[in-house]
């Protein structure tokens, strides 16, 4: 038998409203409360083999009965959690172990599913891994999106891109966290199913990156584990981007191309030292693209590619990462930006590429 | 039936005749000479504004200084009595007050009172302060405590001493002879603040439009009918001016930053242009609020449960809930819902189904009222402004739209219509004093509509030489929610 220990915490994002501001010293706002809604009680509700296994214990009564439907759906849709300013913290701890009767048919059914017999969960080490190396993957698909998201043109691109990337990592956590009950027991069983529920109350952000999503959120998640990790992460990143930003200091040129490729377009200064302060700030705020940019070796021609759609010699589709000619749209020089680098590294293009140079160079100062 | 021209919204700043023209007003045969409306009379569409109207519900105050458009009122909480724990001062200590020892115990305040008992979370245990809060160099306070038992075996289980739990402090025991005095917590009126903010509505005319006669019979709100242009395009426009002014009653967003600077300056005169909480607001701000989907019974008694607890006094309170036809729906089936599961079918199909005429059955009847456990009874008022406020048109038009009803026609808001020991009620509609709405027409040369009422003496020399005039509507309004621990704000959430 295996025992996690795992906590999260809801706790109260810090809401703008210059309103409470104002009367801050007599607010007595006592507790937020995590209600109902209809999307958020259906989707938990549609989970049947977590219901019963959860919610039997929670409700104190057996999916047997014939009224656990209309109990189930009465509890969910009257649902009132109320959240303290100082948080609630939910223990997400489990207990695995491979003999539990009431998880065999779940365990028997996973494995009639898996066709390498040393894949199959005998362990409870399996068990434990069977969702924790999942989420692990669903981690590292989500790290790798957001590593990938220079790819985009503009920042609207690369603003929805990032978005679906947390779509997609939640999507996947909620689904795998779903299925957590076929392999083990939660060690509080109202805990588990609230931070199941709060995954899908559009109210509660699914983690501090998350808060500023709506104007609607009230609460977040968080994980002093992954917060922790998160720390370090910031920490490593902010020594990377020092370093990184006084490498371009000296090379004005480079720093130049690093904000363009940052989509600063128009508004990047005139004068080194404020660009030199644009990109600080940028380096700041984008830490990540910022420095898969600056590392990127294409960093040259992909300032200059920027460059050249600011001063309209080359043109961005609208909502597209397409890049075309300036003057004639029907010449494409790439449908994404790695194609555009292509073509101008392709020396059969050498002529038309160097007609852009000039065409820029042509362009007054002033 | 046959559409024979749609109804049109003009966004022009002049009514004038080519206005009635170009809306085709001036002359096709119609089927009938009465107006039909498509969506029904406007009324009942101003649950706060008819607060001004003989409830005691205005009240009107003066600036302190030009420009200042905050006023405040004085508020006063409940004694706190309970304190969060930051841990034991001894982490090695694992059996806290066995054998009747001294043990330290860490808070975040210095609530407790010398001599005075305080009570462990899990409620197994109280211990007395044995001295004064001392305060620490982190801007904590350690107390050192005993159990107060007779077993010697007691302690106080380690999970009670958990950072952020709270504590709660109870009486003092003193020695029956040569005891020192205690010392007592108070707690002082606070005063909250909020801001009115100023509106203007203008309805300008040109030519002689207010002569105009059009080709539909209006009706007149003293039961006659007219052919005049101008007495319904007034009454459009009073009737528009209106809901605008009631939905910025609920809807709108107090705009002072942190510093109290207002930063949204009218860009024509430099002026700040200042706007004040609404009930929506304040009560989300405050944590009144909760989300629900499909109401239940036992929501909606939990809501009320905590809004009567929270009002101490004997006073009877007057809790009114308003919501749209959305949420009258879903009230009146939270209460079937409850009912059937109870087993109250017979009472219920006795109610509901009954003998209507020549021989047919009547079915449907619904519940407007709800009596809590202690007694209270709350009625539900179905406000129009949820179903046919501006909100609930964009809702409309944005397709968020459940069971055939805009989203906000959902949304409940249980308002405390409780009078003070003054008279006034425990929400009000603010305005400044001597501007709550003044009206004036800026006259030009264009003829003035009967509906503009006589023209006062001061107003007969013109303003302008040119052929319009115009109508012009100033006021100044906020709302306050003197107590707001009472009200509450229950949105629906799909």
């Amino acid at each position: 038998m295996i025992t996690t220990n795992n906590k999260i915490s809801i706790l109260w994002r810090n809401i703008n409203s210059s309103y409470a501001h104002a009367n801050r010293k007599h607010l007595i706002e006592e507790f937020r409360t995590i209600g109902s809604s209809n999307s958020a009680v259906n989707t938990i509700i549609s989970n049947a083999g977590e219901q019963k296994a959860i919610m039997e214990q929670v409700l104190g009564l057996s999916s047997k009965s014939q009224d656990w439907d209309k109990t189930l759906k009465s509890y969910w849709h009257g649902f009132r959690e109320e959240v303290p300013m100082d948080g609630k913290v939910l223990n997400l701890g489990f207990i695995y172990d491979i003999d539990d009767p009431s998880r065999k048919e779940f365990v028997n059914s996973i494995n009639s599913h898996i066709e390498n017999k040393d894949d199959k969960l005998t362990t409870d080490q399996d068990l434990v891994d069977y969702i924790e190396n999942r989420l692990l993957k669903v981690h590292d698909t989500f790290n790798k999106s957001i590593k990938s998201l220079d790819k985009y043109g503009s920042n609207r691109d690369r603003e929805a891109a990032q978005t679906a990337a947390y779509k997609a990592k939640w999507d996947s956590i909620s689904m795998i966290e779903g299925e957590r009950h076929k392999v083990g027991r939660p060690i509080e069983a109202f805990d588990f199913i609230l931070y199941r529920y709060c995954l899908n109350y559009k109210d509660v952000a699914n983690e501090f990156a998350l808060i500023n999503k709506s104007a609607n959120i009230r609460l977040y998640l968080y994980s002093e584990v992954e917060g922790n990790k998160e720390k370090e992460r910031i920490q490593k990143a902010n020594t990377s981007r020092y370093e990184k930003y006084l490498e371009l200091v000296k090379d004005i040129e480079k720093a130049e191309n690093v904000l363009y490729a940052l989509g600063k377009g128009s508004t990047i200064p005139k004068n080194d030292v404020d660009k030199l302060l644009m990109l600080d700030e940028e380096s700041k705020l984008q830490t990540e693209l910022f420095m898969t940019i600056a590392n990127d070796p294409q960093v040259k021609l992909k300032g200059e590619i920027e460059k050249l759609i600011v001063f309209n010699i080359l043109n961005r589709f609208p909502g597209s990462q397409i890049i075309v000619d300036g003057t004639d749209p029907s010449k494409t020089i790439g449908n994404t930006m790695e194609e555009a680098i292509s073509y101008f590294s392709n020396v059969s293009n050498k002529a038309l590429v160097s007609e852009y140079r000039q065409r820029y160079k042509a362009i007054p100062t002033n | 039936m046959r559409e024979l021209y749609p109804t049109r919204y003009n966004n022009e700043d002049y009514t004038d005749e080519n206005l009635l023209y170009k809306n085709q007003l001036i002359d096709t045969p119609t089927l009938s000479r009465s107006l039909t409306y498509l969506y029904g009379n406007d009324s009942e569409l101003f649950p706060l504004l008819s607060l001004t109207e003989g409830q005691n519900g205005l009240t009107s105050v003066a600036p302190k200084e030009m420009n200042d458009t905050q006023y405040t009122w004085n508020v006063v909480g409940r004694m706190k009595h309970t304190t969060k724990v930051v841990g034991l001062a001894n982490a090695s200590n694992v059996k806290p007050g066995v054998g009747f020892s001294m043990f330290e115990i860490d808070f975040e305040d210095n609530t407790l009172n010398k001599y005075f008992s305080v009570t462990s979370p899990d409620k197994q245990s109280t211990a007395r302060l044995q001295s004064a809060l001392v305060p620490l160099a982190n801007g904590k306070y350690r107390g050192k405590f005993k159990l107060i038992t007779g077993d010697p075996t007691a302690y106080i289980s380690l999970d009670n001493f958990l950072n952020s739990q709270s504590w709660v402090m109870g009486i003092s025991s003193i020695p029956q002879s040569k005891s020192g005095g205690t010392t007592a917590n108070s707690m002082t009126p606070g005063k909250w603040t909020n801001q009115y903010s100023a509106y203007r509505f203008s309805k300008p005319i040109a030519g002689n439009v207010s002569n105009k006669a059009v080709n539909i019979e209006f009706d007149l709100d003293n039961g006659k009918k007219t052919n005049l242009w101008m007495p319904w395009d007034m009454r459009q426009f009073e009737i528009d001016r209106r809901k605008m002014i009631e939905e910025d009653l609920w809807n709108s967003t107090y705009n002072r930053t942190a510093q109290g600077v207002i930063s949204l300056i009218d860009d024509e005169t430099g002026e700040p242009v200042s706007k004040g909480a609404g009930i929506k607001e304040i009560l989300k701000t405050t944590g009144q609020y909760d989300t629900y989907g499909t109401l239940t019974l036992s929501k909606l008694d939990s809501i009320l449960t905590q809004l009567f607890t929270n009002r101490v006094d004997d006073k009877p309170m007057e809790l009114v809930l308003y919501t749209g036809a959305g949420g009258m729906r879903q009230i009146n089936e939270a209460i079937k819902v409850d009912a059937q599961a109870n087993n109250y079918y017979y009472k219920l199909s006795g109610e509901e189904i009954m003998s209507g005429k020549d021989g047919y059955l009547s079915y449907g009847k619904y519940f407007n009222q709800y009596k809590t456990i202690d007694g209270h009874i709350v009625t539900f008022k179905r406000a129009k402004l949820f179903d046919q406020g501006s909100y609930a048109e964009m809702d409309r038009a944005n397709g968020r739209m459940y069971k055939g009803l805009p989203y906000e026609s959902y949304n409940i808001i249980l308002l405390d219509m409780s009078m003070n020991d003054n008279g006034e009620r425990n929400i009000q509609v603010v305005t400044e004093k001597g501007r709550k709405m003044t009206v004036g027409i800026y006259r030009g040369m264009a003829e003035l509509p009967g509906v503009w009422g006589a023209i006062p003496e001061k107003l007969i020399s013109l303003a302008t030489k040119k052929d319009e005039a115009s109508y012009e509507v100033i006021g100044t309004q906020g709302v306050n929610i003197c107590n707001y621990t009472t009200s509450y704000y229950l949105e629906f959430l799909n």
